[in-house]
């Protein structure tokens, strides 16, 4: 570390070691113990750190630690807000029901028609149903429409 | 219980638990006070300030387990001492109530009167000294240097970059330096 760079140090931090930012205390203190200025420094800063120090402030009164709790008993506390919810699945059922109610419902009304297809009397006697006719615009066979 | 971290403390909290909530009170009342003091300048306005803030960890402890963001992500001391330091400068900056309380705190009756009354003066012409810096080198120097945070803790709590936070400190001392430059040498002369 450089003189300057110690000089600023101590002017932002004062001269306890333990205030200095983790990453320069070692570069700090290898500095102070080659360099008589860097040492003057930290001489000069220690006195005006315990001038600051003078100034300490009492313990809070227990008094107030009662006071606070006291506050409380009646305080209710703000609800959280509701947790993030797993939308993926749930989203996707809400918004697809209908959708899967309507497949359901073809589902059931292919297996009718498809039992009442395979009944052996519509193999015996039944009229092939020629499927153009359930088409609309579908043409009879006169060629006129079925509309 | 003791061996909880603060977080767990609220995670506690916020299932209404008031024995955690007076460890934490325990833990943490001091240094808001110490800090709101010297950020207002004031020790009853101190101490408003701590109860506010201690009221507000009781009614905010439920979103700390679940609130994403800056409540959460923050240590629990980061996000008290911002609330403290936030409320002590809105306060700072309203009109002065009284002026009794730049007397300073009342002497330690343990010390003999003229040693406290030496005692007394000097710590209230530090604390009017710094009293006068501008809000942000004073709320500065009193987390770093009074309080022993790490400047980047200083920065969170300021919303500031580690850099910035830096001069400010320096500003804050060199000002109570000229500030004190009478005291320091009567100081310097009367302790060993």
């Amino acid at each position: 570390m450089m003189i300057w760079r110690f000089r600023r140090l101590i002017a932002a931090y004062g001269a306890d070691p333990a205030r200095w930012p983790p990453g320069q205390r070692g570069r700090a203190e290898a500095l102070l113990a080659r360099s008589p200025t860097a040492r003057a420094l930290l001489a000069e800063a220690q006195a005006f750190d315990s001038l600051l120090l003078a100034d300490a402030k009492p313990p809070a009164d227990e008094q107030l630690a009662a006071a606070i709790m006291a506050r409380t008993i009646d305080l209710p506390q703000e609800r959280a807000p509701a947790p993030a919810r797993a939308v993926g699945l749930e989203w996707s059922l809400s918004r697809l029901w209908p959708q899967a109610v309507g497949l359901a419902a073809a589902a059931v009304l292919g297996l009718v028609v498809g039992w009442a297809d395979l009944l052996p009397g519509n193999f015996a006697g039944g009229e092939a149903i020629d499927l153009s006719d359930l088409v609309a615009g579908g043409v009879d066979d006169d060629g006129g429409s079925l509309l | 219980m003791t061996d909880a971290t603060d977080e767990d403390l609220m995670m506690r909290i916020g299932n209404g638990d008031r024995v955690a909530f007076g460890e934490l009170v325990r833990r943490h009342l001091n240094k808001a006070v110490a800090v709101a003091q010297r950020v207002t300048g004031s020790r009853s306005d101190a101490e408003e300030i701590a109860q506010e803030a201690f009221l507000r960890v009781w009614s905010k402890a439920p979103s700390w387990r679940s609130a994403e963001g800056e409540f959460r992500a923050a240590r629990f001391t980061t996000w008290l001492y911002r609330v403290v330091v936030n409320l002590g400068i809105d306060r700072k900056r309203r009109p002065a109530m009284s002026a009794l309380e730049a007397a300073g705190d009342p002497a330690d009756p343990r010390e003999s009167a003229l040693h406290a009354m030496e005692k007394a003066q000097l710590s209230a012409r530090v604390a009017a000294a710094v009293a006068t810096l501008p809000e942000r080198q004073r709320a500065a120097l009193t987390l770093c240097f009074y309080e022993g945070l790490s400047n980047r803790e200083a920065a969170d709590i300021l919303a500031l970059s580690p850099g910035a936070v830096e001069s400010l400190l320096v500003r804050a001392r060199r000002s109570l330096r000229e500030a004190l430059a009478g005291v320091a040498a009567e100081f310097l002369e009367v302790s060993p």
